[in-house]
């Protein structure tokens, strides 16, 4: 993280705390490695991961958690802004007891590339990225970053996937037979077992 | 690791010794690990915290310790405390925080516990043999060979005592601040506090509500702020006015504070000898308070002791059943020869280092967290143990480069970083205003990322 976006971070008054929306499952056999931390851009928030991801990730071993940032699911409005939002992702993953890798869906990815500017996360998966045109900062400690998606979205195509992995050097990993619903649609688990081989690999 | 004895060095090879882990200690062993290098830390505590960590020995907190810093400016840049925590945490909840730390980045399986640096000494190439003691057995230190040393060992825990005459032949208690824990030896007891830093404040206002009577010397006049102004952390409302060209930003300040702290001395104490931030700043807004009860009797600076009474400089008199003396510290560093660390003759002992950082002697040689600031203390030693590891990659990568950078610490030290004017009061030897010196630091960084000079 660059030590000048710390000094601009503090000189503006934080933003006022609201009551964040966690949903927590544990892993279901012994752990392989880092928790999943998911956010989406989803009206939803942490919901829209409790029925299929959380125990497919929990299953596969490893502690799942999403987050609903200020505005979404049960999570009350606040202000902030954009840094309300990345604020309360960074919030959530600080207070997990170890570092985690994180997926940002939609909106959420750009949430998570702030994050990442002044969080060390293990990795980051962008997932069908929204919002995102330029890379915020580069991301701090040196996580892998991966950007994915699918050719027919589109609500995050394919130009825009590339245009968001360029960013962080590298080329964007395509999933086919899905739309932008990676968590709810009848093709969710394929996406998410490579997702998962890919962390890891980490 | 096995028993080595103290003239064979085991060859720790690329890994760099961290000394203590206290706050300065884990940052270093955290940023040294996300840059890449191996790190041995070695505490001579059984626990990490250092000075936060209260049963210490020679931990300087007290049980009515809170942060002075607001909880945004105090923590890490990269792991913030969790927002639910009060503005001003106490001090089990910084430990707590860095419990967390060390448990969130896995930190503790780098610390050896209960081992003491006794000796480090420079050897060939720029690497360091460290002579380790095992505080509780007393058996013969081990020798490890490493590539580089950050000094971490805190400098808030050897006491100063200032002597005065008639001191020995005292028929009351004196006792050092660090030796105060909490208000129960204080029931039904006279007290008189030396001293003005926060420590002095705190312990006075402690003192105030417990003691049968106060007394409070100070021997110079202090801005008093306040820990909020106008219903905000007041350290937050100072950022929030950075823009400001650094002389408005002083006027408004000592404005504001004359308006709502009031003249301190319709409350019989000094008006301050020098501008606001030209003495590390006091942040208490309860003694003026316990001064308009009656609570703390302000005094001048003990002249000196006589029998059962200590007398001041304006000829009144008290006599104290115990007196604290909050004269503060000084920094300690018996493992290591003193030119290592730039002390000579014109330095009052004190360590003179490249950017407050860096040993003038050694390329190898770090101190981190040698330094009081106006500001939070931690993100400053965040900032400096990422130049550390950065300074690190660079001299194993690219000597040319190095050179070069060498000449730019230099550069950035010159001008120092405290305050300009700041009263000549030794505790100001290691004073830095925050602000400039996270600028200096930052350029330190950049021309190390970038590998040019940054303007
Ligand atoms: C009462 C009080 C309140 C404070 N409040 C604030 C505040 O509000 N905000 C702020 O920013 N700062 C505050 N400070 C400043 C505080 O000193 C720093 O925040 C910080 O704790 C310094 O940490 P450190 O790791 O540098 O030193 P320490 O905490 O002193 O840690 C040094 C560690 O090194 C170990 N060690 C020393 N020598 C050796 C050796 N030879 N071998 C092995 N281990 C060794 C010690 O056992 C210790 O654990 C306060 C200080 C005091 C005294
Ligand atoms: N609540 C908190 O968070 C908190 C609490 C306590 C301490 N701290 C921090 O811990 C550090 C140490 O603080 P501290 O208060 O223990 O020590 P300090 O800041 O060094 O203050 C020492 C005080 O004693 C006075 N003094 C020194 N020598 C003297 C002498 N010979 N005769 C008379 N007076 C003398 C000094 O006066 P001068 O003004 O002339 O120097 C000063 O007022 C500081 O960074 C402080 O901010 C924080």
């Amino acid at each position: 993280m660059s030590l000048e976006l710390w000094r601009r971070r503090v000189r503006k008054a934080p933003p006022t705390r609201v009551a964040r929306q966690v949903v927590h499952q544990a892993a279901e056999i012994d752990v392989t490695g880092p928790p999943v931390l998911c956010v989406t851009g989803d009206r939803l928030g942490a919901a829209a991961f409790a029925e299929n991801w959380l125990p497919h990730i929990a299953g596969r071993g490893r502690d799942a958690y999403a987050v609903s940032v200020r505005g979404q699911g049960d999570t009350p409005k606040g202000d902030g802004g954009l840094a309300g939002r990345v604020h309360d992702l960074v919030q959530t993953a600080a207070a997990l007891p170890t570092r985690p890798v994180v997926v940002g869906h939609g909106q959420g990815a750009l949430w998570v590339a702030h994050a990442m500017t002044r969080y060390p996360v293990v990795a980051a998966v962008l997932l069908a990225p929204r919002g995102l045109k330029r890379a915020p900062a580069p991301p701090t400690g040196a996580p892998r970053v991966l950007v994915a998606g699918s050719p027919t979205d589109r609500r995050s195509p394919a130009k825009r996937l590339d245009a968001v992995a360029a960013l962080y050097g590298g080329a964007p990993l395509l999933f086919s037979g899905i739309g932008h619903d990676f968590m709810t649609d009848a093709g969710w688990q394929p996406p998410l077992d490579a997702l998962l081989a890919w962390f890891d690999e980490g | 690791m096995s028993e080595y004895g103290v003239d064979a060095a085991y060859d720790r090879g690329d890994a760099v010794c961290v000394i203590g882990a206290g706050a300065s200690g884990l940052l270093a062993v955290k940023n040294l690990r996300e840059h890449g290098f191996k790190v041995d830390c070695y505490e001579r505590d059984t626990g990490i915290g250092g000075g936060w960590n209260i049963r210490q020995r020679n931990s300087p907190m007290y049980a009515n310790a809170h942060l002075i810093s607001s909880r945004p400016l105090t923590e890490f840049p990269d792991f913030p405390m969790p927002d639910d925590w009060p503005d001003y945490p106490h001090h089990s909840k910084v430990l707590a925080y860095l419990e967390r730390y060390a448990d969130h980045f896995g930190l503790r399986e780098h610390i050896w516990f209960g081992s003491e640096i006794e000796r480090i000494e420079p050897v060939e190439h720029g690497r360091f043999d460290v002579v380790i003691r095992s505080a509780s057995s007393g058996s013969a230190g081990r020798r490890l060979r490493y590539a580089a040393v950050v000094i971490a060992n805190g400098h808030n825990w050897d006491p100063f005592m200032p002597e005065y005459p008639g001191q020995q032949a005292f028929r009351g208690q004196i006792l050092h601040s660090v030796s105060y824990q909490d208000s129960t030896r204080f029931r039904d007891r006279k007290v008189l506090v030396v001293g003005g830093g926060n420590s002095g404040c705190d312990i006075a206002c402690e003192a105030a509500v417990s003691a049968d009577t106060c007394w409070h010397s100070t021997r110079r006049g202090y801005w008093y702020t306040p820990k909020y102004l106008f219903g905000r952390p007041a350290d937050q409302v100072d950022a929030g006015l950075s823009w400001l060209p650094a002389g408005l930003k002083r006027r408004l300040t000592e404005f504001t504070l004359r308006r709502v702290v009031g003249d301190p001395t319709r409350f019989g104490l000094p008006a301050p000898d020098h501008r606001f931030k030209q003495a590390h700043p006091i942040v208490n807004g309860h003694v003026l308070h316990h001064i308009g009860h009656g609570a703390i009797v302000p005094k001048p600076d003990v002249a000196r002791f006589d029998g059962r009474s200590v007398v001041f400089t304006d000829g009144t008199t008290a006599e104290p059943d115990l007196v604290i003396m909050a004269t503060g510290y000084r920094p300690r560093f018996d493992f290591c020869d003193p030119e290592l660390l730039g002390v000579n003759r014109d330095t009052d002992g004190f360590p003179k280092l490249f950017a407050q950082l860096f040993s003038p002697a050694s390329e190898t040689l770090f101190v981190a967290g040698l330094l009081q600031s106006d500001s939070g203390i931690f993100p400053l030693v965040h900032w400096q143990t990422v130049a550390i590891a950065k300074w690190l990659r660079v001299r194993a990568s690219d000597p040319e480069r190095a050179k070069e950078f060498r000449g730019q610490v230099i550069t950035e030290s010159e001008g120092g970083y405290a305050a300009p004017g700041m009263v000549d009061s030794p505790r100001h030897r290691l004073e830095v205003s925050g602000d400039r010196y996270a600028a200096s630091i930052g350029r330190i960084i950049q021309t190390l990322d970038n590998g040019s000079e940054a303007k």
